[in-house]
């Protein structure tokens, strides 16, 4: 094998490539990139067997072939050469040299035979769905899945495409974040509904980056595809039950209190300076015309806020994970959020105020006693 | 590694290559036998033979997922070994491959996970496993392989399959030992009948110098019919005690005792090569001294073996005892 390439090319896919590999270590060759190269472009992937990344640049391409190196080595090295252009060439024993302007290195690679087969996507039955929708599907709702749950169908987001609709849930056991976009004629193809896993939706996040590109998504026997131009993100799949998520989401809650989202988040964030460590308890104090936010802890001391809100019911006081409600109202853009509330004992439901047709961002919580 | 090369143990390993040609391999297994006999060559096979490229059902051994997986490589194949000084399946390993199972096969059509001494989990590794063993998913194959199946917890044991390897037989040992190691068949047969029928241990003997061991161990096998007397008995047992093939010497004893045992009820010796030597013992003493004098040995095997006990002590009793033997 032996190509040239651009070296800004090769910098930004080798870049995606950083958060894919392998740190696990398992298998030893899931720390390096394959490089394939053919005709007139080079094609590389990597794998941590729970997201594979291939993209392809176009090269000069010398002798067609296929080689394993470092993914981390060969980034580093990429990165630091001063030439806008790097030249590959496989050596005896699966070695490889990389020579750039007067920089010359040789670096130990393995064989193609060892590296993990990534899976195709089908033929048929893809869905396209807008960049920048997928974007706010991710934005709005990846920050409520669990870091590390046994409950494996929670390590990820539901994504469905409805007739209607396209949607997106995301919930830990202890909220819930829901939204869903109405289908617009950008959105094509059948109706879908899978979960992605967490490390999927960050690394599609990345790959989006602010590029307004169409992606292409179908699935697989095993795994999920996601197509951007000449990318390829390959996902596991997990073949679990998702929560019913619809009978989470609280109906008929009649106290509804309306109040500017960065004044609440701003009270939180402050308030929330002396709450309990552990359990991040905020109080909130709710009654006609203002929400008094206030924590307190024995080891600490406490803290207490008052800012204007829309309400007009009677008194009631319930508390809530401060954090959850901040990781909310940072992942919303609207300037005022309604709090629908039923009793002290009773899920919370947020949403954006004055939300149009389009659009239905809501977000449950579930209550802390106080 | 594929069903055919596996030597030994035939209708055992013949039904469960049936069962992988069918795609019908129970989603927990548990191999149970003594060390070296296949069990673990067993249950690569069968992974081999569900992610074959080429032969799929029966493995081909040779195709990428076939090398990658006897190399331990494959993404959907994990071996989990004991490792570090406790030798212990860890609990972290465990985790990890209970963590991958719910995903479906990266590029294979199974997911596999093998065990390797899973008697080596301690109970918190054990009970991580416990609900995924108890149901793993449709596409998941566990394979516990153990050596000492009574030391997993009866929760482990409940939940699998259990097949038994039986040692192997001395003609298929021997003739493993010739063709894929190279032995000469003399040698290998002895070895092969000293290994008890385990691979791993014919291979362990193979370094040592076997001879001059066991013809220690036949003068030990003497004292039963000659006695020893009792000035020559303390300096020999402190140089048997000092000796680092001990454990050896007490290996090829009690082969060579139960030899002489046999030759006294009529059976075919292992220590052929020795037969007018057993010959002679099994004329001087009858039967019931000589199964006897095999619990003896056994007994000093066992006592410095798994009981640490002192070496000089342990021989010096053992000498004294097979002394009085023929007079009991």
């Amino acid at each position: 094998m032996e190509f040239i390439a651009k070296k800004d090319e090769l910098l930004r896919e080798l870049a995606l490539i950083q958060g894919i590999v392998e740190r696990k270590n398992t298998i030893p060759i899931l720390a390096n990139v394959l490089m394939e190269a053919s005709e007139d472009s080079v094609e590389l992937a990597a794998t941590d067997l729970d997201v594979g990344l291939r993209c392809r640049l176009s090269a000069n391409v010398a002798e067609p072939g296929a080689l394993t190196l470092s993914a981390k080595k060969l980034y580093e090295i990429v990165r630091a050469v001063s030439d806008s252009e790097i030249k590959l060439k496989e050596l005896e024993n699966s070695w490889a040299s990389i020579e750039s302007g007067a920089s010359y290195f040789k670096m130990v690679g393995l064989g193609k035979a060892e590296f993990p087969a990534l899976a195709e996507p089908p033929a048929e039955g893809s869905t396209t769905i807008p960049g920048a929708v997928l974007s706010e599907l991710i934005n709005k709702t990846s920050f409520a899945i669990t870091a590390d749950d046994n409950r494996y169908f929670l390590n990820g987001a539901r994504l469905e495409l409805t007739d209607e609709d396209l949607r997106m849930v995301a919930t830990d056991g202890h909220r819930l974040a829901y939204i869903a976009l109405k289908r617009d004629k950008d959105v094509a193809g059948g109706n879908v509904s899978v979960i992605v896993p967490k490390k999927t939706l960050i690394e599609l996040l990345k790959i989006l980056g602010d590029e307004e590109q169409p992606v292409n998504f179908c699935q697989g026997d095993n795994h999920l595809f996601f197509r951007l131009g000449e990318r390829l993100l390959v996902s596991k799949r997990v073949d679990d039950q998702f929560p019913a998520y619809d009978k989470v989401i609280p109906e008929g809650n009649d106290k509804m209190v309306t109040c500017g989202r960065e004044a609440l988040s701003g009270a939180i964030r402050r308030v929330s300076l002396l709450a309990n460590e552990r359990s991040r308890a905020v109080r909130f104090g709710i009654e006609p015309g203002r929400v008094e936010v206030s924590s307190q802890s024995p080891e600490l001391g406490e803290a207490r806020e008052s800012i204007d809100a829309g309400y007009d019911g009677e008194a009631i006081q319930i508390g809530f994970n401060g954090q959850y409600l901040l990781d909310f109202l940072n992942a919303s853009d609207s300037s005022e959020v309604r709090f629908e509330l039923k009793d002290d004992s009773s899920q919370g439901l947020l949403r954006p105020a004055g939300q149009g047709e389009e659009k239905d961002y809501r977000y449950v919580v579930m209550p802390m006693r106080l | 590694m594929t069903f055919e090369t596996l030597v030994g143990n035939r209708a055992l390993v013949s039904r469960l290559a049936r069962m992988a040609a069918a795609e019908r391999v129970p989603p927990s297994l548990l191999f149970s036998g003594p060390g070296g006999v296949g069990k673990l060559e067993t249950a690569i096979a069968i992974a081999q033979a569900q992610n074959c490229l080429t032969l799929p059902g029966k493995g081909c051994g040779e195709c990428p997922a076939c090398v990658r997986i006897h190399k331990g490589e494959h993404p959907d194949v994990r071996i989990a070994r004991p490792e570090g000084a406790g030798r212990q399946l860890k609990a972290e390993s465990v985790r990890q491959i209970v963590s991958e199972a719910p995903s479906r096969p990266f590029e294979g059509r199974r997911r596999v996970s093998i065990f390797v001494d899973a008697e080596r989990m301690n109970p918190t590794a054990a009970n991580i496993l416990l609900k995924t063993l108890e149901e793993p998913p449709p596409w998941a194959n566990l394979m516990l392989v153990t050596s000492n199946a009574a030391a997993l917890l009866p929760t482990i044991l409940s939940r699998c399959q259990v097949y038994r390897f039986a040692p192997l037989a001395i003609d298929d040992l021997t003739g493993q030992l010739v063709s894929q190691h190279g032995m000469d068949r003399e040698r290998a047969t002895l070895l092969a009948a000293l290994s008890g029928g385990s691979l791993n241990k014919a291979l362990e003997l193979e370094d040592e110098s076997l001879a001059e061991v066991r013809s220690e161990a036949l003068r030990v096998a003497g004292v039963v019919v000659d006695g020893a007397r009792a000035r020559d008995m303390v300096p020999w047992a402190d140089q048997l005690a000092k000796d680092d093939r001990l454990l050896l010497l007490l290996h090829l004893l009690l082969g060579i005792l139960r030899d002489v045992a046999t030759r006294c009820a009529g059976g075919k010796l292992v220590h052929q090569d020795l037969e007018t030597d057993l010959g002679r013992l099994a004329a001087a003493a009858p039967l019931p001294v000589w199964l006897h004098a095999y619990q003896l040995a056994e007994q000093s095997l066992q006592d410095l073996r798994d009981r640490y006990l002192n070496k000089r002590i342990t021989i010096s009793k053992l000498l004294a005892a097979l002394d009085s033997a023929s007079h009991s």
